[in-house]
Parts: C-alpha cells; structure tokens; sequence
C-alpha cells in the first residue's frame, strides 16, 4: 500500500468514526425535538420518527408552555437566568482579581500552594457541602432565595476562575503594563484598562463556564430551594408528574427550551470554552 | 489562545514571560487586596461547611427532631456506617461506576481525538459540534437520553434492538442493565470532555516528531506509541484525575433516571448522602458518609496519582 | 407578626438584587428593604400542593376566587417534592406557602415543628368535621387538638376482574384446580386466596388479545422511592396485625421495630414470589402508574390501589371499565401474635385492612401573614366543606371519599362526572367504608421521622424484590434501621409513646 492510499484509508476511517460519534450525539437532540410536537396517541404502540410521515407533529406543547402556563414556567426560568449571570459575574470580578495578583506578584514562594489550595476544592464532594449548606442557611433565613444559590454558586466558581485566570495572565506579555507604569499609570488603571481587556478571551471563556456551571446544576438547588427560588433543572424534574404517566411532549419542549440557549452560547463561544476547558489542565 | 490551533503547549515553558517584577510599595498592599476576596469567599463557604461537617458527623444532629438536644456521641457514626451493608453497597456502586465509566470515556475520547487530529476539513465544524453535550444540563440528558430512549417498552434503542434481532434489554428493572444505563448516558455527555482535552493534547505535538518518524519507516501503531502516548501523559493524567473525581460525585442521573434503583443497584453514595441528610433529616449520619466519600476519593485520586507518577518516570 | 412580615417582604427583596455584600448584611434583623406597604385591594393566597391535584382544585375554587377578590398562587409539586419540601420548611423555619396539602403521615414531624395553626372553632363548626369518619379525623388531629382539614380519604381496596369471576367456563376450571369458587362479589377472602387467583390468571390468553404472554394474575406498586411502602405494608397487615394487639410497626411497649417478625416476612417471602411468578414484566420496579396502567390495560386481574375505581372508569386509560369488582383487602386464616412469638389459627379471615398513607390534608402554616388570615380560613373552609368535599371526591382529582354523608350519597358517585354506575359505586363505597371503619384496620405510622422509616423499609423490600437478599436478611436490615431511626429521634421508649399516639390510645 502507498503512502497515498494508505493517508486516504486513514482519513476516511476518521471521518467515519467521526460521523458515527456526531450522530450518536446528534440523534437525542433529534428525538427531544421532536418528540415536543408530539401528543399522547403518538406514545401508545410504537416509536414515532419522522414528523408528517409517522406521525403528525402538533403544537400543543408548545402552546401549553408559552400560551397556557407561560407564568408557570418563566418563574423557574428568570430565576435560573438571574442566578447564572449574577453568580458568574461574582465569580469572575473576585477570582479573575485573585488571578492576576497570583501571575504577577509574589506570594513568598507560595504562589502555586495557593492555587493548589484553591483547587483542591474540586476534590471534595458536593454531598460534602449541601449538609452544611442547609443548616448555615437557615440560620441565615436565606433558604429557598436566589441569594442562597448566587452566594454557592459564586463561590464554588472563584477557585475554577483562579485557576485559569492566572495561567491566563501568565502567558500575556508583561512589558505593556511595564510601561503602562513607567507612564505613570495607578496599578488599578493598568488591570482595568490594559490587564483586563487584554484577558477578555479569557474571561469570556470562564463567564460562559461558569454560567453553564450554574444554568445546569442540580443538587445544590435541590437542596437549597423549595419553591420561590426553583431552577429550572429542578423544574423540570418536578414535571413528573405524580400520576406515573409522563408528559413527555411538554417536558421535551421545557428541556428544549432551556438548553438551546446555552447550547448556541456555547458552540459560538466555541474556540474560547474548549480553550477555558483545557486551559488550566494543560501545565499537567 | 486565540488561533485556532488552540492553546500553547509544551513549549509554553519557555515563551512564558517572566513572573513578576519589582514594585514600589503600594503593591504589597496591591496584591492583598486583589486575592483577598477571594480566598475570603473560599475560606467562608468551603472551609466552614467543611468543618461543620467534620463536626456534625461526630454528633447525633436530626434535622427533625424536636424537643431533644444534640449531643456528641464520638465515633458511633462511623461505626454504623462501617457495619452498614446498604452503605457499603453504595460504594460499591459508586466505584463500578467510576470503573466503568472513566476508560469508556477514555477510549472513546482518544478514538474521536486521533481521528479529529487527522482530518483538516470539517475539523471546526466537528469540535464545536462536540462541545454541545458539554452545554447540557445532566438533568435533560437524563431525561431525553435516558428516560425515552431507553424506555423498556417502546423506546427507540430497545426498538433498534428488536428489529436487529435481539430482545429489548430491561434498562430500568435489571440491575446490572440500570448499571450499564446510566454508564452509557454518562460517556454520551462526559466523552467530549476527553476529546477536547486530548485533542489540545494532541496540538501541541510537533508534527515533525511524526514526519521524523515516518521517514525512519515508523509504523502508525508504533509512532502513536513512542511519540504520541509519551507526550500525551500529563494531559492525560489530569483529564483522567478530573473524570475520576467527578465519577465519584455523581448523582443528578442517578435521581434523575433510576432514583437509585432497581433495588439499591444504582444508588451512588452522594444519593445515599442526600436520601439521609438532606430528605431524611439526619444531619450527622449524613455527614459521616459523606467525609467516608471524600476519603475514598483521597485513596483513589491519590492511588492514581502515584501509579501514574510511576509509569511516567519509567517513560521518560 | 411584625418580624415574620418584615422576613418575608426582605426575601423578596433579597431575591431580586442579590450580592455577596448581602452575606454579610443578612443578620437575622436586617430590615426588609423598601417594600413597605403590601398591596390592600387584592388579597393574595399561596398555596403548596400536588400539581395533579393542585391544577383540578385550581379549577374548582376558580369562582370562589373571582368573587372574594382573592389571588391564589399556586406552588405545584411532584409527590416525592411536595413531601421533601414540606418537610425541609417546617425543619429549617421557612415560608412556603399560606396554605399548604400534606399527607397525613408527616403530621407528627409537621406539628411538632409548631408549623401549623390549630384550626379555630368556628371552621370546624363550619366544615362540619362531626361528618368526617373517625379514622380520617385522627389523621388530622395531633395530642387531642385539630390541626389540619380533610381532603382525601386514602385507603387501600382490593380490585379484581368481576367479569373473568363470573364466567362460568373459567370458573370451572378454576374449581377444579383449587377446589372453591371465584368469587364476582367478594374477590379474593384471603391471601391465599388470591395467590391461587394470580397463579391461574397468568400466562394464558383471558384478555383476548391473541397472545398468552401479557396475561398476569397481579400487579402491585413495588418501586422504591415511590409507593413501594404501602404497597408492601397492604400485603403485610393480614399476617403481622393482630386484633388483640393495637401496634403493627412497632411494639406500643418497648418501642422495637417489628418489620422482621415472622408475619412481615411471611408477607414478604410471598410478594416476591408473586412479583416474580405472576407479575407482568418488570413487575418488581413498578410505579404506583404502572401497577394502575397493566390493571386498566386489561394485563393484570388483581391489585389494591388508591384509585382503581377512579382510574378504571377513565375512558381514555381504561379497558376494564365497569368490569372491575371492589373489597377490603383479603385476609388471613393465620396472623402472627408477637407478644406470644407464635402464629395463631383463626377459622373466620381475620383481616386488617391498611389506611395507607392516611391521605392528604389541607392545613395552615403558622408563618401566614396576620393581615390575610381571615381570607385564608375562608378559602380553606370553602375547599374542605361538605359540599366541596363531595364535588372534588366525585370528580376526576384523585381524592377519595371521607365523610359519612359522601357514602352516603351513593347517587353522586354513580352518576357524577364519574360517571362510576350505580353497581361500581356501591361495591367500591362499601369497600371503603368497611375499611375505614374497620376495628383491625391499620393506621399508617405517621411518626417523628416517618420518612427515614420509609426509607429504611423500601431499601429493604427493594432488595428482597431484586433477588439480592433473602426476605428474612433483608427485613432483619430493616429492623435494625428502624431500631436505630427510634434510638435517633429520642431513644425507643419516647416513639412508643408517640406511636401510642398515633394510634390514638
């Protein structure tokens, strides 16, 4: 075999393999899709695939979502918004503060025992902390609020922030705010005005982590809220309802309208998340 | 960062700029007041839940029990938990789980990244489109994967199953099948992790190491294994440690899909965890459980830690 | 009254700007921000409750509410949540709604808490609570006073195909092979009974539907975490109850748990193997919906449910409609006396019928605001009277019957929107009546820590019913959480009194 032939056997297996694992991502969006213009008799014997041939797709969960209980439904969906964003700023103001301080000045030698201790968050298990959550926040009468779930979810987020902000820093040159210095600039206008923009892929990476880190988690919500300040993960797991029949149509169109947002986030912000992602992990 | 052969790797260490230079005074206060916030932040709501939990484990603290005090009962706790079938039970899950799910994402992970690395067109369009898994909440996976696709009667996988030929598998009444379920859902969602790492990984491989070894007649198994493999290790290392430590933690599936059943065969020891502390009430049961989870984190991150310290420096 | 408003109108504020800066400002005393005077034209109600449930009271007070001028918020919930949540609000003091639907099992966790308000007089002389059956009233009542309004009589009965029973060729055979009759009025007498009902019933074509494999004898709600307890304690009642002795999970003197004398796992030998002999598939993991849906299906000729009769008459879900015939659940000729350690020989079934769960209830939360408890008694007063109570009972919203005048009213029943028939109604009003009635009947174990018992027992049962423990192991497991669960919330000795509570001694 050539080297020609062989490099073509190569790549078409790579596209292969390639293909087969889009389509096993692919084919769940597919069914959530269509599965919320759905209605019960499309459930009663077998499968249904494809909309206008097997089945007739309606509108009903659609209506029912932004028509019938529109109210219903934004409740879970303003607080999980207000939550992600406001923690995530939080999050990011505190710790992308702590990263520069990390890249550019000296802690005695401890620099890297701080970011390591930082870390090490990641190794406890959240069981670890949803015990002490629930009772420190009784006490502070903030259970079942959007505050509660902003203040975890902020500060679980600062350690994930450190860590990649100050790798960040590191690898931006630090002659231009040398002379930014030499110019008479404060310290506070070089981070404002020179660090932080220069950061901004950066940051737009962890924000959009952190705001999916937030939009998604599950158990700290559970734990913490009761009804005032339900997200919209734990909405959605309250759909079931309690008669054992399942509205899947309206589920898939909650689910659906709940992910799509941060998907296209996500896959426009492409090139800045997988680069926040593997960032920090890749000094091994 | 900012190309699109992403992030700068090996050689990062020598184009890294200098750390830090001298500053006048104010900047010793500078540095305090930038890190400060944050290591408040951590300190408060790490440190003290932790500690607090420490605490509560060596108590008798009920959530709802009325009109009895609290009061220290030492290692009890940890006796139970040890002589605890059920808990041990939840271990036993929780690390299969582990055992199962981390070299399945491994495999797959590696498989996709090799193959992305060695195509040109179309290789944005794939990395973005492996990104989304990664967008979704666990809760919706659970749901849309789990829940209809592997409905037991006219889900489309048991139905993909049946026309191949094969009877549809009792996804959620076995245990060994619930097990296998929940697996498969998590490589859907957590495999992208690992192919975006290691396809970091694998840009930042030189290809003249490649193109070196292919003209002293290499093979393509043995360049993968003397060339790749080699400086793909510490990428690796981390990305296994991150999906070890975050198998450990599971638990929105496991509520989500199978609530721990059927029986107890799927029930993590982070369900077990919430069922007692958080829906049960007892405070300190579940706390003790839940410093015995960390504990074997500790032992296993730890355990691969040194064994992949190990098999690096036999490596190199 | 003045701090709970300030707390509450500060969590509003709260919610909206919130900011670490807040940590630190959040004493107890922080004031409530700028949200001063609440609105006086309209008067607004939350309420917590099941969203099935929830969306047809909903409907119901709909009038009700336009004409008071009343705004109701409705917070819905799935059962498990509902639960969870209640519980976790009362435990850790906070707001969840002015109203809320509770099942009665979380009365002792509830009450004690100090979470709800005693119900004032002229509300009890209004809804009539004379009318409501004395079994229902003491799911309602905690240490002599009334803390909550009935909403729903919850019982289980049995239910079996009337139709198969009286077909004389089936019948036959059946004779022949067990030696008595099928029964299209009674049912099943005993277990033993039924056993033999489900073992014949399985695997050959009854339900025409061309193939001997969808054909079973029972289906039981069996699933952990969801209605496994009181599906396993319905089967269980008949063998551990014994009528001269008033505890059932526990003893009422020491305290210790019984879940693993000889009646338990008798009752629970027996389930697993009919789950596993006579049960459609997957019968072991079933939902309390699955059960209802392979009876309603036409795949199962046995169960006891909740709502067998309601759901059987649904035209959309049901194949069995008007087919199905109702009792108490069966009994036994043999019942464990724990005190003595021995069985003991009845020649009449001695039965012992489960009021499982107690049903949900509606109550007060003690955190109402002061300036609207007068339209909050009203509401609650205008959803638990009798002419209420018997609307929502004879409609499709899942409550069950719990007055004296609603069995009597057999009409309502069988020609309400139920739409049951007069013959269906009777059977089934008669079947609940005997057993809320019952002198033997089983009052559910609406302790301090009732849901870790729950818990503990479904861990259990779940793995007698997956093949991975013996019964006796798996129950000896059970007694030992319980033991520990007692010994946890205040020692064994002090939930035996509370258990004598319960049971009202």
């Amino acid at each position: 075999m050539g080297i020609k032939a062989r490099k073509r056997l190569s790549l078409t297996i790579s596209y292969i393999v390639l293909g087969l694992w889009s389509l096993i991502l692919f084919f769940p969006i597919y069914w959530v899709v269509i599965t919320s213009f759905k209605s019960q008799v499309d459930f009663a014997v077998k499968s249904r695939y494809l909309p206008f041939i097997d089945f007739q797709p309606t509108l009903n969960a659609w209506r029912y979502l932004f028509v019938e209980r529109l109210n219903w439904f934004m409740t879970p969906f303003m607080n999980s918004l207000i939550v992600a964003f406001i923690s995530s700023i939080i999050a990011l103001v505190i710790g992308s503060m702590a990263g520069y301080a990390l890249a550019r000045f000296k802690f005695g030698r401890h620099n890297n025992s701080i970011v390591l201790g930082f870390m090490s968050q990641r190794m406890f298990p959240g069981a670890l902390f949803i015990l002490a959550f629930l009772v420190m926040f009784r006490e502070l009468h903030l259970l079942d609020t959007r505050t509660a779930l902003v203040i975890v979810y902020a500060s679980g987020a600062v350690p994930f922030v450190v860590w990649v902000m100050r790798d960040f820093f590191e690898t931006l040159p630090v002659e231009i705010e040398e002379s930014a210095m030499i110019d008479g600039a404060s310290r506070l206008r070089i981070i404002f005005r020179i660090a932080m923009p220069l950061a901004a892929p950066g940051l737009v990476a962890v924000f959009v982590l952190c705001l999916i880190g937030a939009w998604n988690e599950y158990l700290v919500a559970l734990t913490l809220s009761f009804r005032e300040a339900i997200t919209i993960p734990l909405f959605m797991q309250m759909q079931v309802s309690t008669t054992g029949y399942t509205e899947w149509w309206n589920m898939s169109a909650i689910a659906l309208v709940s992910v799509v947002p941060v998907m296209i986030a996500g896959m426009l912000l492409e090139k800045y998340i997988t680069g926040g992602l593997t960032f920090g992990a890749l000094k091994g | 960062m900012a190309s699109d052969s992403t992030v700068m790797v090996p050689q990062k260490a020598q184009t890294r700029p200098k750390r830090h230079f001298e500053f006048e005074l104010p900047d010793k206060t500078w540095r305090w007041i930038l890190l400060l916030p944050a290591v408040i932040v951590v300190v408060v709501l790490l440190a003290i839940p932790i500690l607090w939990t420490l605490y509560a484990a060596f108590t008798d603290l009920h959530l709802f029990r009325i009109g009895v005090p609290t009061s220290f009962v030492g290692l009890k706790n940890f006796d139970t938990l040890l002589h605890n079938s059920s808990f041990w039970r939840t271990v036993k899950n929780t690390v299969i789980f582990m055992l199962g799910v981390v070299p399945a994402q491994l495999i797959v992970g590696m498989g996709v990244a090799l193959c992305l690395d060695n195509i040109t067109r179309g290789r944005k369009f794939f990395r973005t489109w492996f990104l989304m898994p990664l967008m979704v909440s666990p809760v919706v996976v659970s749901f849309v994967v789990g829940r209809m696709l592997f409905a037991e009667d006219i889900g489309p996988v048991n139905e993909f199953l049946r026309f191949l030929g094969f009877k549809g598998i009792p996804w959620f009444t076995n245990s060994t099948w619930a097990m296998v379920m929940l697996m498969i859902v998590d490589v859907w969602q957590w495999s992208s992790f690992m192919i975006l790492m290691l396809m970091a990984g694998l840009q930042g491989i030189p290809p003249d190491l490649h193109e070196a070894a292919n003209v002293d007649g290499a093979t393509a198994w043995q360049s993968f294994w003397r060339i790749t493999m080699p400086l793909l290790v510490p990428i690796l290392v981390t990305a296994l440690l991150i999906r070890i430590i975050d198998a450990f933690k599971v638990v929105d599936i496991v509520m989500v899909l199978t609530g721990g059943g059927p029986g107890q065969a799927t029930e993590t020891v982070t369900l077990a965890i919430y069922r007692t502390g958080v829906k049960g009430g007892d405070l300190a049961f579940g706390s003790s459980q839940a410093y015995f989870l960390m504990i074997i984190m500790l032992v296993f991150g730890g355990a691969f830690l040194f064994m992949s310290r190990r098999a690096l420096g036999r490596s190199d | 009254m003045q701090s709970k408003m300030s707390r509450r109108s500060f969590l509003h504020f709260t919610g909206g700007v919130a900011s670490v800066a807040l940590l630190a400002a959040c004493a107890p005393a922080a004031p409530g921000g700028g949200a001063a005077a609440p609105s006086k034209e309209a008067v607004t109600i939350r309420y917590a409750g099941l969203e099935s449930m929830g969306s047809a009271l909903e409907k119901f007070i709909k009038p009700y509410l336009d004409e008071h001028g009343v705004k109701f918020e409705r917070g819905s919930f799935g059962q498990q949540e509902l639960t969870d949540k209640i519980m976790q609000s009362v435990a850790t003091d906070t707001y969840l709604a002015d109203v809320f639907q509770f099942e009665s099992n979380a009365r002792a966790d509830v009450i004690g808490a100090k979470a709800l308000l005693e119900v004032p007089d002229f509300v009890q002389e209004k809804v009539q609570i004379d009318d409501v059956l004395p079994s229902i009233r003491k799911t309602l009542t905690w240490e002599g006073k009334l803390f909550a309004l009935p909403y729903d009589g919850d019982i289980h009965y049995a239910s079996f195909r009337k139709d198969l029973f009286a077909d004389k060729e089936i019948n036959d055979k059946f004779k022949s092979k067990y030696g008595f009759d099928l029964s299209p009025e009674n049912g099943a007498e005993t277990w033993d009974q039924w056993r033999n009902i489900a073992e014949f019933f399985t695997g050959w074509d009854w339900n025409k539907d061309g193939k001997p494999d969808t054909d079973f004898g029972v289906a039981y709600m069996t699933k952990r975490g969801d209605t496994c307890w009181w599906g396993f304690h319905s089967r269980a009642t008949a063998y551990a109850k014994h009528p001269d002795d008033p505890g059932y999970f526990l003893d009422t003197d020491t305290g210790e748990a019984r879940v693993n004398n000889p009646g338990f796992v008798r009752a629970l030998t027996e389930w697993v193997e009919e789950n596993n002999k006579w049960a459609p598939p997957g019968g072991a993991n079933f939902g309390y919906g699955d059960s209802l849906n392979a009876i309603n299906g036409g795949r199962a000729v046995q169960t006891y449910n909740w709502d067998a009769v309601t759901t059987a008459a649904s035209d959309a879900a049901s194949v069995i409609k008007g087919k199905q015939g109702y009792n108490i659940l069966p009994g036994s000729n043999e019942v464990y006396n724990s005190k003595k350690g021995d069985w003991e020989t009845f020649k009449e079934a001695s039965h012992a019928p489960f009021l499982a769960f107690g049903g949900w209830v509606i109550a007060v939360s003690s955190k109402v605001d002061s300036g609207i408890m007068t339209p909050v008694w009203d509401l609650v007063t205008f959803i638990t009277k009798p002419e209420s109570g018997l609307a929502l009972v004879t409609d499709a919203t899942g409550a069950s019957p719990y007055r004296a005048s609603q069995f009597k009213n057999v009409d309502a029943f069988a020609n309400g929107p139920l739409k049951l028939g007069e013959e269906v109604a009777k059977d089934y009003l008669d079947a609940a009546e005997r057993t809320l009635s019952h002198p033997n009947a089983v009052v559910d174990l609406a302790m301090p820590g009732w849901v870790q018992y729950r818990d503990a027992l479904e861990l259990g049962v779940a793995k007698a019913l997956a093949g991975e423990a013996q019964p006796q192991a798996a129950l000896d497991e059970v007694k030992a959480a319980f033991d520990q669960i007692s010994d946890r919330m205040g020692g064994l000795k002090k939930q035996a009194e509370i258990y004598k509570l319960v049971l009202g001694m």
